[in-house]
């Protein structure tokens, strides 16, 4: 076994997530010694950019940025390095009646679009955003904050749950009427609520289920849409953009502002598994067998990923191994990247390409999704699937050789668990990626006819090449009894584990998946603050 | 105060009842106004075809609290608890089934032959959910909190059940509050092995819901019924409306019987009195209403109070429910099990088949295989069938009240044919000694017991529409906001099946702001 025993770090970091990374950010700023190892040949895990056929940059992964936390951009100074978003435009539904909805940012435009559903949807539209931004606000320390947990008696936990609690009391009747619609309902009875439009609704709705499974109907998908009026760009009618260069825009910024902090950064450096001995983590071996040590370990990939690939359940109690084998994962979603010879047209709305620049929602009514839903259920990947698009060469000129366009489709439902078993994703992938084509030819005729090139993930491959475990683009359910006090395991909620100087920092804690950067960030406060560090 | 002050009370269903008779012990002389001509609400005896009888559409009287038979004295008039909670036969088709006592610890007959990790499971499951059953209480038998006037009494309030929960621990704590949210699916599948338990169990966490085994909030219901129901009383709902309707009569509650209310009259934001149909008015300045929530909304005449109106217009209350009734020549002889006598048995197979039930509901389509829940109240009441025959009623859960195409005749036939080739299935001499049925749809099961949806519960059951929100966070507190009208059935909280709680609190909540 070859050591590198030259030099010695306070943190190896494991992964180089942009929650990683965020986390490394942070330590080396706070003058700590740290190590990023990612086993990929490139940083940002599902917030990466690649050339994977010439000329086109895509998103691999993720596709939009809206939470990533605006103190971090401070913090690490990620404007500086590079870091540059530019606001989605609208929202663009085609209905498969050959009509259309466009949402745009301006909110007399967005008014007239709707009228021609609803008059009265299109009247409450915006009350409609106004009260989703207060509710919003009101929800936003806590993905800004460690998560409270209610059972302990630590006076500074209760205090924080009293202020919590003294929040909703400040409520004023009708917002906390909606709040608690929003903890307890799906997202089509609280948007039944408000709307009366399918067309309107559906494609709001979707915002409920990304990344879960679950259905617009499904109780407990309703907090979702309060994501949409959480984020920080732009503005509120703005709250989803583009990174510049891809999301991979936004991890390399943060990978060029750790590194300046004076972090190192390893890729096609594959961890195999942490050193453990007597309840305490000391460093960890590659896949070369080269083995590091440090002080202190902290992981950016997933919780089962972490526990029961790299550390081993035989270190663990059992309580735990218990309770981490509860956490859910069950990927729900795939993602297929399109290269395309020109703009695509859509049948239903030709000509100007305002309508394209921001994403683009295939959701034709709620029962289309329902549906598409129940096929999932029971291990089909959707016969017609829910889509999200967006085409950002239309707006981001780096990523795709003049006049030519980068199409990414979010597609849901694609079950981790096929029927027959997850290992039946390899055959079924082009099958999954015709799918995808044949929906959208739906709206687009000539579609087929412009593809250059395609890339097809499906939760099998975002497995095995991103380590995400079944696939889960969030490192776990972002259900709720999965979230705050309770992600990943109830009592190990604050990044740190039942393994001495081990430490988490990734997606599955709280607050969770996306881009926002809060975990990595949290992680480093609480381990700096604890003294670990 | 002058003479005694009126009151009076719409609808004689066990809410109405219990409400009636707290009234009337207040001091109150109490009228209560009923459209049928008997007592019992959704639980009135029926004689669906000569000879033969069923308690309407409540089967069981498990949720009927003790406080409630405590308060209203009703031991006096002979109600008797059971020592334990009647046996529920859960057959399967090759194989003795299980026999479950519904809430209680003891572990379901056949669980070990068939399953045998799961009597340990079962064991642990039980023991530590135990220490929730105090917060249900505390929850259960009180009015929800007022959230909306801010101020540090309701604060006080609301914190109580969470100090409670504090005393619990850390780690059973942790366990509660992941469970509420899940769907009964993951929360039985993370516990147990053994398929027909956990079908069984997940029927719990949807009865009455529109809900699937994998939407969440059914898990939080399934813990609801398993830890706060009761043993269920000696002789069944019918037993239960007897002891209310002599309590209440004891009590000196008035009742007018065939009368049906038209009209809510309002003035100046209060009630001023309730019209019958045949135009008889009757002033009162306090009326608890335990019809439905919309029902009660659609008799005001008058001013009504908007954010009320609209919130009562928000109740969702999609019956899922139809009701089939047989007349047996013979005992109902469940296979696996040919020699034993139930009084209850639950159809189910496994939790997939319940969830694509269940989609079928959704899209507003017919079941070909609805999971049911059976009763046969003659197995132990002489009453109810003639010597030696059945009456059988069966809840088919898989029936949307907005049927897509409508509730024909076909559609019904189809749907009693559907549930008889089900029952026959697990049963030795069903069409053999079959000598009448009746079907009632989810519409006509609306206008038999007059249920806003079609729903048995009145409002459906779910996170959202559960205690400070049931039926919603504007109408939990009893309040119509028309002074001197307060809603008490079941769409209120607890409501459900917890026989006469929300009438019992929305009387003592209307005599404590009166
Ligand atoms: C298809 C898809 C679409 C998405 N769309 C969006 C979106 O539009 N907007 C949004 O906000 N979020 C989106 N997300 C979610 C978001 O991308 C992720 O939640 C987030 O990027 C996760 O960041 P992370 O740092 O926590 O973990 P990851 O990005 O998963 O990072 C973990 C890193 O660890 C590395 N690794 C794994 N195993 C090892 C090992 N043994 N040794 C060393 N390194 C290892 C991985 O290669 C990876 O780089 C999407 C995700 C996916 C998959």
């Amino acid at each position: 076994m070859k050591q590198s025993a030259s030099k010695s770090y306070d943190a190896i970091i494991v992964g180089g997530g942009h929650n990683g990374l965020v986390c490394a950010a942070y330590l080396a700023r706070a003058g700590r010694k740290v190590l990023v190892l990612e086993k990929r040949h490139l940083v940002g895990g599902a917030a990466v950019s690649e050339e994977i056929f010439p000329g086109f940059t895509y998103s691999v992964c993720s596709y939009v940025v809206s939470l990533l936390r605006p103190w971090i951009i401070r913090d690490l100074n990620l404007v500086e390095h590079g870091y540059q978003t530019i606001p989605l435009e609208c929202s663009f539904s085609p209905y498969p009646d050959g009509r259309s909805l466009c949402r745009w940012s301006d909110a007399d435009e967005t008014r007239r679009e709707i009228s021609r559903f609803s008059t009265r949807d299109a009247e409450i539209y915006g009350t409609y955003g106004a009260t989703m931004a207060r509710l919003a606000a009101f929800a936003k320390p806590i993905i800004d904050s460690p998560a409270p947990q209610p059972a302990s008696l630590d006076p500074r936990e209760l205090l924080q749950l009293f202020r919590l609690g003294k929040n909703l009391r400040d409520l004023p009747a009708d917002l906390l009427e909606q709040e608690l619609g929003l903890m307890t309902m799906s997202a089509v009875d609280f948007l039944d609520a408000w709307f009366e439009s399918d067309q309107l609704k559906a494609p709001m709705a979707c915002s409920g289920i990304i990344g879960t499974f679950q259905g617009v109907r499904s109780p407990g998908t309703a907090y979702v849409l309060l994501h949409h009026y959480m984020g920080e760009i732009d503005g509120a009618f703005r709250s989803w953009g583009f990174a510049r260069g891809g999301t991979g825009g936004v991890s390399n910024a943060i990978a060029s502002s750790a590194q300046a902090f004076g972090a190192e950064i390893r890729t096609s450096a594959g961890v195999d598994r942490m050193l453990v001995a007597n309840g305490k983590c000391g460093g960890v071996v590659l896949d070369s067998g080269e083995e590091i040590r440090a002080r202190t370990v902290i992981s950016g990939v997933d919780p089962r990923l972490t526990f029961m690939g790299l550390v081993g359940s035989e270190h663990l109690p059992d309580e735990f191994v218990k309770e981490l084998t509860r956490f859910r994962y069950r990927g729900s979603s795939g993602k297929v990247n399109l290269a395309l010879d020109r703009l695509p047209e859509f049948a239903c709305r030709p000509g100007s390409s305002a309508h394209l620049r921001g994403d683009i929602a295939i959701a034709p009514s709620i029962d289309y999704l329902e549906r598409a839903y129940d096929e999932a259920k029971y291990g089909k990947f959707s016969r017609r699937p829910y889509l999200n698009v967006v085409i950002p060469s239309l707006v981001d000129s780096t990523i795709a050789p003049p006049g030519k366009h980068v199409m990414s489709c979010f597609v849901q439902y694609a079950p981790y668990d096929l029927e027959g078993g997850a290992e039946r994703w390899p055959e079924q992938r082009e099958a999954f990626g015709d799918t995808v084509i044949d929906t959208l030819e739906e709206y687009i005729p000539d579609l087929r006819e412009i593809i250059l090139h395609r890339q097809v993930l499906t939760p099998w491959d975002l497995e095995q090449e991103f380590g995400l475990t079944e696939g889960n683009i969030f490192h776990g359910e972002l259900s709720l009894e999965q979230l705050a006090f309770l992600r990943p395991v109830s009592g190990w909620a604050h990044y740190k584990t039942p393994i001495n100087n081990l430490w988490m920092c990734a997606s599955g804690t709280h607050p969770g998946g996306g881009i926002m950067g809060a975990p990595g960030a949290l992680a480093a406060k609480a381990m700096l603050k604890s003294g670990a560090l | 105060m002058s003479a005694a002050k009126s009151a009076l009370v719409l609808g004689a269903g066990h809410n109405g009842l219990a409400a009636a008779i707290r009234l009337a012990q207040s001091g109150r002389s109490v009228t209560v106004l009923e459209r049928c001509s008997q007592p019992g609400g959704v639980a009135r005896v029926e004689e669906f075809h000569p000879g033969y009888r069923v308690p309407g559409i409540q089967h069981g009287t498990l949720g009927l609290r003790r406080r409630v038979a405590v308060e209203l004295g009703l031991a006096s008039f002979g109600l008797r608890f059971l020592e334990e909670p009647a046996a529920v036969f859960v057959p399967q088709l090759d194989g003795a089934g299980l026999v479950v006592r519904p809430g209680a610890d003891a572990l379901p007959l056949g669980l070990a032959e068939r399953a045998p990790d799961d009597e340990r499971a079962w064991k642990d499951w039980r023991r530590e959910l135990a220490p929730i059953r105090s917060v249900l209480d505390a929850l259960i038998d009180q009015a929800p909190p007022q959230l909306e006037d801010a101020g540090l009494p309701t604060l006080l309030k609301l914190a109580r059940p969470g100090l409670n929960f504090r005393r619990l621990g850390a780690d059973a704590m942790g366990r509660i509050l992941r469970a509420a949210p899940m769907c009964a699916e993951d929360l039985l599948s993370d516990t147990f092995g053994d398929p027909l338990l956990r079908a069984y169990l997940a029927s719990r966490g949807i009865e009455g819901a529109f809900l699937g085994p994998r939407s969440a909030g059914s898990g939080a219901l399934l813990l609801l019924r398993e830890l706060a129901g009761g043993n269920g009383v000696a002789g069944g709902a019918s037993a239960l409306t007897k002891a209310l309707f002599a309590a209440a009569q004891a009590a000196g509650v008035e009742f007018k019987f065939d009368a049906t209310v038209d009209a809510l009259v309002l003035k100046d934001r209060r009630i001023q009195s309730v019209r019958l149909r045949d135009d008889r008015g009757l002033d009162s300045d306090l009326v608890i209403s335990c019809l439905g929530v919309r029902s009660t909304f659609a008799l005001m005449e008058g001013v009504v109070p908007d954010r009320e109106r609209r919130a009562a217009e928000r109740v969702r209350a999609r019956g899922t429910t139809a009701a089939i009734r047989l007349a047996l020549s013979a005992p109902l002889r469940f296979r696996g099990r040919e020699t034993e006598t139930f009084e209850f048995a639950r159809i189910v197979d496994t939790t997939v088949e319940l969830e694509r039930a269940f989609d079928n509901t959704k899209h507003r389509e017919a079941c070909s295989a609805p999971w049911l829940d059976v009763a046969i109240p003659s197995a132990t009441r002489s009453d109810f069938a003639p010597d030696g025959h059945a009456a059988v009623s069966v809840l088919v859960h898989n029936a949307p009240f907005n049927l897509d195409g409508g509730w024909t005749e076909e559609q019904k036939s189809a749907l009693l044919e559907a549930v008889l080739s089900r029952l026959e299935s697990h049963t030795e001499n069903l069409r053999s000694s079959l000598v009448a049925s009746q079907h009632l749809a989810p519409t006509d099961l609306a206008e038999v017991y007059e249920l806003d949806g079609g729903h048995p519960m009145q409002a459906e059951l779910g996170l959202d529409q559960l205690w400070i929100q049931r039926p919603s966070v504007h109408l939990a507190r009893y309040e119509t906001g028309v002074a001197g009208l307060i809603l008490g059935g079941r769409a209120m909280h607890p409501g459900g099946e917890f026989s006469g709680s929300s009438g019992l609190i929305a009387a003592d909540y209307a005599l404590s702001t009166s």
